[in-house]
C-alpha cells in the first residue's frame, strides 16, 4: 500500500511547500521579514530490502538568516546613527557661526571702520559716539553668537532625554520578546517572527546605541552597551536615566555609569562634551581678548579731558561670550585717543591720536581668530557629512548583505509555486495510480 | 549574488534619492548664483573668502582714509597759498618802504597796508575747519596757533601730526603746523610789527631794519613754499595711494568672484548629467519590474 501512502505524502509535503511560498509572499515587501523554507526529507524504507521508501515529509520550516549579516547590519546601523546625528548637529552650529548677520568679522569691521575715522579727526564727538554703538554692536553679535549656542546645548539636553524613553521602551520590548520566544521554543512553535520582531527592534536601538549581541540555545538574546554594561539580560531590562546631563543604566537595582554608549546617543553627548564646548570656548576666549586688549590699549591712553582713559567693554570672566557689553559708564569723550608722553602725561592736545593707532593695529589678531573658528567648523561639517555619506553607503551595503540572503525573490517564488504545483499533481496522479492498481486487482474477482 | 525583490526597489529608490539630492544642491546655487551656500560646501573657499572680504574691508577703510587726509591737505592748501600770496605782497611793500626814494608819506601808506596784511596773516595762520578746530595748531585743536598770551604773538600750538593710516604700513599726517613757518628761530610777527612801527614813526635806523625785515620775509616765503610743497606731495601721493588700492579692491573683487560666484555653464552641464542620469533609473526601473515570472503563470 505504499503507492497510496507515499502519493500522498507527497501530496502534502508539496501542499506544505506551497504554503510557506505563500507566507514568504504575503511577505514580499514587510519590513525585516525573513524569508522561510520547508526542508524535505524522503522516508526511509526500514527494514525491508525491496522497499524503496516511505515518501517524503517535511520535517522542519526554516528561518534563512546569516547571523553574521544581520550583526553586521546592526553595527551599521549604530555607525550611521552616530555619523548622521553628528551631522545634522554640525551643520546647525554651521548654519549659526557662518552666519553674516552673527559674524565676529562684520562686526569687528563696523568697529574697525569706525576707529579708523576717527584717525583723522580723534576730538570729534559724532565719531567717538560711532565708536561707542559699534562696541555695542559687536558685543551683541557675540551674545547672539553664545546664545545660539546655549539654545542648542539645551535642545541636545532636550533630545537626549527624549532619546532615553524611545530607549527604555525599546529594551523592554527586547526582553518581552526575549520571553515570548523562549516560550513558544520550549512549547516547540515557530519563532520566525517573533525574531524578525526582535531583529528590527534591536536594530532600532543600535542606531541608538552601539550594541554586542549574546544568543542563547534557548532563543534568548542578550543586549550590552558595546563598553559592557547590560542593557536587556533574559527577560529583563535596563532603565536608562538621564539626569544632570549623564547618562546611566539601572539595571536590578546596581547602577552602571554611561560614557560612550555611540550611537545617535553617543552623538548627541560627544558633539555636545566636545565641538559645543570647544566652540564655546574659543569664542569666550576671543571675546575676552577683545574685550582686554582694546581696554588695556584705551587704559595708557588719555581721553579729552586729560583722564587716563576708560574701558570700553566689560564682561562677566564666567561667561565672557555671552556677557560682553559696552561700558555702560563710558561717555563719547572718556575714550583714551591721546598718546601718553613717557612720563604719565597726555603728549598732545584733543588732536592727537597716537594711542587711537595703536588700538587700530590690534585689528589683525581679532579677525584671525574668528576666520580660523569659522574654517574649522566647516572643515568639520564637510567632515561630517562625507562620514554620514560614507556610513550611510555602508548601512545600505550591510542592508543588502542581510537582503541578499533574507529577502524574498518573487521569481524564486513564483518557480516554488510551479515547482511544487507540479509536484502536487504528480502525486495526485500516484494515488490515482493507485486507485487504478487496486480496482485491477479487484477487477480480478 | 541573489538579490531579493526588495532589494531591486530600494536600491533604485536610493539611487532617485541621491539624484534628487544633487538635483536640489544644483537648483540652491542656481537660485542664489552662489557657488558656496553653506561654508562646509567648499571649506578652504570659505577661509579665503573671509581673507579676501577682510582685505576688502581694508582697502575701502584706507581710501576713506586717504580721502579725508586729501580734502583736510586741500583746505589747508587753500589758506597756505593765499598766505604765500600775502607774503609775496608784504615783500614788495617792504621792499618799496625800504627804499630810500620812498617819502614819509609813501611810508604810512604803505605801513598802513601792511598793518591789514599782518593781520590777514595772522587770521590766515589760525584758520579753522568747518567744526571750529584750528588748522595749524599740532594737536591743540582747541587753541589758536597764532595769539598774544601777554608777550606779543606767539606760537601756542604743539608739533604733533596726526598720522592716519592709507594703506598697508603707510600713514600720512592729516594736519601741518605753522610753528616752523613764522616763529622759526625768531618771531616774524614781531620783526613786521616792529618794522611798521618804525614806518609809522619815520625811524631813521630803516637802513639796517629794512634789509634784516627782508631777510626774515625770505625766510618766511621760502617756509610757507616748503609747506605748500609738502602739502602738495603729500596730497599727491593721498591720490595715487587711493588709486592703488582702488586697483587692490577690483583685483580681490575680481578673485572673490570667482571663489563665490556659480559657474551657469558648469551648473547647467551639471543639470543635464542628472536629468539624464535619472531618466535613465526610471525607464530602467518601469522596464525591470515588468519582469516577473508572475507574468506567465
Amino acid at each position: 500500500m505504499s503507492l497510496l501512502l507515499n502519493g500522498l505524502s507527497g501530496l502534502s509535503a508539496s501542499q506544505k511547500v506551497l504554503e510557506v511560498a505563500s507566507q514568504n509572499i504575503a511577505n514580499l515587501n514587510t519590513p525585516g521579514y525573513t524569508r522561510q523554507d520547508a526542508v524535505l526529507m524522503s522516508r526511509g524504507g526500514g527494514n525491508d530490502r525491496l522497499s524503496a521508501g516511505n515518501g517524503v515529509e517535511v520535517t522542519a520550516i526554516r528561518r534563512i538568516a546569516d547571523d553574521y549579516r544581520v550583526a553586521t547590519l546592526w553595527r551599521a546601523s549604530s555607525q550611521f546613527g552616530y555619523d548622521d546625528r553628528m551631522q545634522t548637529l554640525v551643520q546647525q552650529v554651521e548654519g549659526i557661526v557662518g552666519s553674516d548677520e552673527l559674524s565676529v568679522n562684520k562686526g569687528l569691521d563696523t568697529l574697525f571702520a569706525a576707529f579708523n575715522a576717527a584717525t583723522e579727526a580723534p576730538q570729534s564727538i559724532a565719531t567717538r559716539q560711532q565708536i561707542l554703538a559699534s562696541a555695542s554692536a559687536l558685543a551683541d553679535r557675540f551674545n547672539q553668537l553664545a546664545h545660539n549656542l546655549d539654545i542648542q546645548q539645551r535642545q541636545i539636553d532636550e533630545q537626549a532625554v527624549a532619546m532615553t524613553a524611545t530607549i527604555n521602551s525599546q529594551t523592554a520590548s527586547i526582553a518581552r520578546l526575549n520571553e515570548r520566544i523562549a516560550d513558544v521554543q520550549a512549547r516547540g512553535g515557530n519563532t520566525a517572527q517573533l525574531q524578525d520582531q526582535r531583529d528590527l527592534a534591536i536594530k532600532e536601538l543600535a542606531g541608538h546605541m552601539e550594541l554586542r549581541t549574546q544568543a542563547f540555545p534557548d532563543g534568548r538574546v542578550n543586549v550590552t552597551l558595546s563598553s559592557g554594561q547590560p542593557l536587556v539580560l533574559g527577560n529583563k531590562s535596563a532603565t536608562l536615566d538621564f539626569s544632570g546631563g549623564t547618562l546611566s543604566l539601572e539595571l536590578e537595582g546596581q547602577n552602571f555609569p554611561v560614557d560612550q554608549p555611540g550611537g545617535e546617543m553617543g552623538a548627541l553627548l560627544t558633539y555636545r562634551d566636545v565641538t559645543l564646548a570647544d566652540i564655546r570656548g574659543r569664542l569666550d576666549t576671543q571675546a575676552q581678548d577683545l574685550a582686554d586688549q582694546i581696554n588695556n590699549q584705551l587704559a595708557v591712553g588719555f581721553d579729552l579731558n586729560g583722564n587716563p582713559g576708560a574701558a570700553l567693554f566689560q564682561y562677566d570672566p564666567a561667561s565672557p561670550s555671552g556677557t560682553l557689553e559696552l561700558n555702560p559708564a563710558i561717555t563719547p569723550e572718556e575714550l583714551a585717543f591721546i598718546g601718553d608722553d613717557g612720563s604719565g602725561n597726555p603728549v598732545g592736545g584733543s588732536g592727537d591720536n597716537s594711542n587711537l593707532l595703536d588700538v587700530v593695529a590690534l585689528k589683525t589678531g581679532f579677525y584671525d581668530n574668528f576666520s580660523g573658528l569659522v574654517g574649522d567648523i566647516a572643515i568639520g561639517s564637510a567632515q561630517a557629512q562625507a562620514q554620514a555619506d560614507a556610513s550611510q553607503s555602508l548601512l545600505h551595503d550591510a542592508q543588502n548583505q542581510r537582503d541578499s540572503v533574507s529577502g524574498v525573490n518573487q521569481d524564486e517564488e513564483a518557480i516554488r509555486l510551479m515547482t511544487f504545483t507540479q509536484a502536487y499533481q504528480a502525486n495526485a496522479k500516484v494515488i490515482s495510480t493507485a486507485d487504478q492498481v487496486f480496482n485491477t486487482l479487484l477487477g480480478m474477482f | 549574488m541573489r538579490v531579493s525583490s526588495g532589494q531591486l526597489n530600494q536600491i533604485v529608490l536610493q539611487g532617485l534619492r541621491q539624484q534628487d539630492k544633487s538635483y536640489a544642491d544644483v537648483m540652491t546655487q542656481m537660485s542664489s548664483g552662489l557657488r558656496i551656500n553653506r561654508i562646509s560646501d567648499d571649506p578652504l573657499g570659505t577661509v579665503s573668502l573671509i581673507g579676501l572680504e577682510r582685505e576688502q574691508t581694508s582697502y575701502q577703510q584706507y581710501r576713506d582714509n586717504a580721502t579725508r587726509v586729501m580734502s583736510r591737505m586741500e583746505q589747508s592748501e587753500t589758506y597756505l597759498d593765499t598766505s604765500f600770496n600775502a607774503l609775496l605782497r608784504v615783500q614788495d611793500l617792504a621792499l618799496a618802504a625800504s627804499n630810500d626814494s620812498a617819502t614819509n608819506d609813501d611810508r604810512q601808506a604803505l605801513a598802513s597796508e601792511l598793518r591789514t596784511l599782518k593781520d590777514t596773516l595772522v587770521n590766515f595762520a589760525n584758520a579753522r575747519d568747518e567744526e571750529g578746530n584750528y588748522l595749524f595748531s599740532g594737536s591743540q585743536l582747541g587753541t589758536a596757533p597764532v595769539s598774544d598770551t601777554g608777550a606779543g604773538l606767539a606760537y601756542q600750538g604743539d608739533n604733533l601730526r596726526r598720522e592716519v593710516p592709507v594703506a598697508q604700513g603707510v600713514t600720512l599726517a592729516a594736519n601741518e603746523t605753522i610753528e616752523s613757518v613764522y616763529f622759526n628761530g625768531g618771531n616774524f610777527f614781531t620783526d613786521l610789527e616792529n618794522f611798521i612801527t618804525d614806518l609809522e614813526t619815520g625811524s631813521t635806523t630803516l637802513d639796517t631794519t629794512g634789509p634784516a625785515m627782508l631777510d626774515a620775509i625770505d625766510r618766511t616765503v621760502n617756509g610757507i613754499g616748503q609747506k605748500l610743497t609738502e602739502v602738495g606731495s603729500r596730497i599727491k601721493s593721498a591720490k595715487s595711494l587711493d588709486m592703488a588700492q582702488e586697483d587692490l579692491a577690483l583685483t580681490n573683487e575680481k578673485i572673490r568672484g570667482k571663489i563665490r560666484d556659480l559657474d551657469y555653464l558648469d551648473a547647467m552641464g551639471r543639470v543635464s548629467q542628472i536629468e539624464l542620469a535619472m531618466n535613465t533609473t526610471q525607464k530602467t526601473y518601469s522596464k525591470l519590474s515588468q519582469l516577473s515570472l508572475f507574468n506567465h503563470l
